[in-house]
């Protein structure tokens, strides 16, 4: 049984955020609920109000506005699976949000919530990653943008302030010609090990690159360091480059041993699934996005 | 869970045993401690601990009782607690030994048996490792600060146990 | 959960109407009531079943508006409005859907616990997709967990209903 606790159903944003302000600590914003009922029923959280947040219609839409894709917070993972605009211009996110929880959780939960959890075991925020994805966030001082990256801090942890809340996640296409690609592995209840890779072609060698890692750290990470160390490098050096890249990986991951596998196994299968991701990638570079 | 670290004070052995021995202040250490309560002196004591992760409060009392001692060398001490609102409960196994490091002051082994239990904890496993590691290495900078000399002009720190 | 727990006061209850397998309900339910205890509780309807209450295994669910959801993390008020499919509503009373005819000719279930589950599952893919290949049916029933292990014969049930499906003359509603 959840405790009790009462609804409150903003019509708008600023509503919203207004709602949020007032209540403070003791409540929480209400999407799907799909990872939120859970930790009300674990005793983790307990609000006394719930800011249901899904009947602010600005917070629902899949739009193109030309140059990127803007999606509500409030957006299922169904709904982005399979709409069009996310397969014309972002389907590296389509791939991910596929594969996120299952058939029920893609209904019921939405990216806002999703990204906002920041559970680091969790697929659309690696394929985000690779498309420079930014934020915008809303409290009562008004809505900001910041990169995705900088949203992510830690397990479990955002940039949202108090009385903040996420409305839109702006995706900008990969520039025409690249390839991309989202590989995972999942064994158990949430993904093991996930990886995205983002490429350009420069005749037969690698132009740029773009390569995310979830799952194994504190949270998504873009491996930088990694993607200077490709640039330019035949398929197969850059293969053999990942190979050897198990400290790095190791030091920038800092994976812990848990029930998904050991810290090591990790490494190992993360080393694997980029070495796939850059292949793959490569191997869609020249088409048409 | 088993954790191993090794430090070393600027404090000769006997201050760094007193230290040792004084369990409220070395169970003080511990990230999180909010309070000391002695149950029996030199045996026994209940530590409050709050934390959190995220945006996830932890709150616990952890009982504490002194194992083993050898004055000057070793203690070793039993800690367990439960939080009841997430159904975890914690063991800490802890042992510290002392070995005199001559000019260098004293070094201390650190070894830490940490059990934590529970549905959440076994979900959040991923979670509880990391921040087990990084209790455990705020322990050991606790202790090493607690340990460095007073700077001059300032009082000296307590040495009783 | 624990049986019996002591449970607090509700402070805010919902009026709705919603049809559960075609016939009309409505009632006052209070926020924090998930869609599960008021199938179950409410109208009667022990088809679904409570497994894990984290939405891994499937077996408490249903179909909102033709989607599947875990009913026991869905808050009952927001079915206010919506048309609910149980296991109970799957057949056409005596006349049983060829997914089910399908399970009982392969023995697709051994204590029988997360069966409603994967039929319901099985008939949202079945309405969305009438040829399915097995990895499109693992993809989409990955959600529905057997620990009797029946999952090559809830499989080859689907692969079965969807061939029948495809071939049917008779016009099956769901």
């Amino acid at each position: 049984m959840l405790s009790p606790f009462r609804v409150v159903t903003p019509t708008t944003i600023p509503e919203a955020a207004a709602e949020l302000d007032r209540l403070g600590d003791a409540a929480q914003i209400y999407a799907g609920g799909a990872e939120l009922l859970l930790l009300m029923r674990h005793g983790l959280l307990e609000p006394d109000y719930l800011v249901n947040i899904k009947r602010v219609p600005s917070l629902r839409g899949i739009d193109w506005d030309g140059q990127a894709l803007r999606i509500g917070a409030a957006v299922t993972h169904r709904e982005l699976e399979q709409a069009a605009l996310v397969h014309d211009h972002a389907p590296t996110l389509g791939e991910a949000e596929r594969h996120v929880g299952n058939i029920r959780v893609r209904n019921q939960g939405t990216l806002g919530g999703n990204l906002c959890f920041a559970d680091p075991h969790a697929d659309p925020g690696t394929a985000l990653l690779v498309h420079d994805a930014t934020v915008t966030v809303e409290g009562a001082r008004g809505p900001r943008q910041l990169p995705l990256d900088d949203f992510f801090v830690g397990t479990y942890e955002t940039a949202l302030e108090p009385s903040e809340l996420l409305t839109e996640v702006q995706v900008t296409p990969l520039p025409d010609g690249w390839g991309w690609s989202f590989e995972r592995l999942e064994r158990f209840y949430r993904p093991t090990v996930n990886a995205s890779a983002a490429v350009s072609a420069d005749d037969g060698h690698l132009g740029q690159v773009r390569l995310a890692v979830g799952c194994v750290g504190p949270r998504a990470l873009r491996l930088r360091e990694l993607e200077d160390k490709l640039r330019g490098l035949r398929l197969a050096d850059a293969q053999r480059a990942i190979a050897q890249s198990g400290p790095y990986l190791e030091e920038r991951l800092e994976p812990v041993s848990d029930l998904l596998g050991a810290a090591d196994y990790k490494i190992h299968v993360t080393s694997v699934l980029l070495g796939r991701a850059l292949e793959q990638a490569l191997a869609g570079t020249g088409g048409r996005q | 869970m088993h954790f191993s670290e090794r430090l070393e004070v600027p404090a000769p052995l006997a201050e760094a045993w007193a230290f040792i021995w004084d369990a409220p202040r070395l169970a003080g250490c511990l990230p999180g401690c909010v309070g000391v309560e002695e149950i029996e002196p030199g045996k026994a004591y209940r530590a409050r601990f709050e934390d959190h992760v995220g945006p996830y409060k932890v709150h616990f009392d952890l009982n504490i009782e002194v194992k083993e001692t050898e004055p000057l060398e070793r203690v070793r001490i039993f800690a367990s607690g439960r939080d009841a609102r997430l159904g975890i409960t914690q063991r800490v196994d802890l042992a510290v030994k002392l070995h005199d490091a001559g000019d260098a002051g004293t070094a201390l082994d650190v070894e830490a048996e940490v059990e934590i239990l529970g549905k959440v904890a076994t979900l959040g496993q991923f979670v509880v490792k990391r921040k087990a590691q990084e209790v455990v290495r705020g322990f050991t900078h606790n202790i090493e600060a607690e340990l460095r000399p007073a700077p001059a002009g300032s009082s000296a720190g307590e040495t009783g146990a | 959960m624990i049986d019996g727990e002591a449970r607090l006061e509700t402070v805010q209850t919902v009026a709705m109407s919603l049809t559960v397998n075609g016939e009309p309900w409505s009632g006052e339910v209070p926020v924090e009531e998930v869609l599960l205890d008021l199938l179950r509780g409410r109208i009667g309807l022990t088809g679904t079943k409570r497994g894990c209450e984290s939405e891994v295994c499937g077996a408490c669910e249903v179909l909102v508006d033709g989607a599947p959801v875990s009913s026991c993390n869905y808050l009952a008020f927001e079915a206010d409005g919506r048309s609910i499919t149980t296991i109970e509503g799957v057949g056409d009373g005596e006349q049983l859907h060829p997914v089910q005819e399908a399970f009982i000719r392969n023995a697709a279930a051994q204590c029988g616990y997360c069966t409603p589950g994967q039929i319901m599952s099985a008939v949202a893919l079945l309405r969305e997709d009438l040829s399915p290949t097995y990895e499109s049916i693992a993809h989409w029933l990955v959600g529905n967990i057997c620990r009797c292990g029946c999952y090559p014969a809830i499989a080859r049930s689907i692969m079965e209903a969807a061939s029948e499906l495809r071939d049917s003359t008779n016009d099956h509603p769901r």
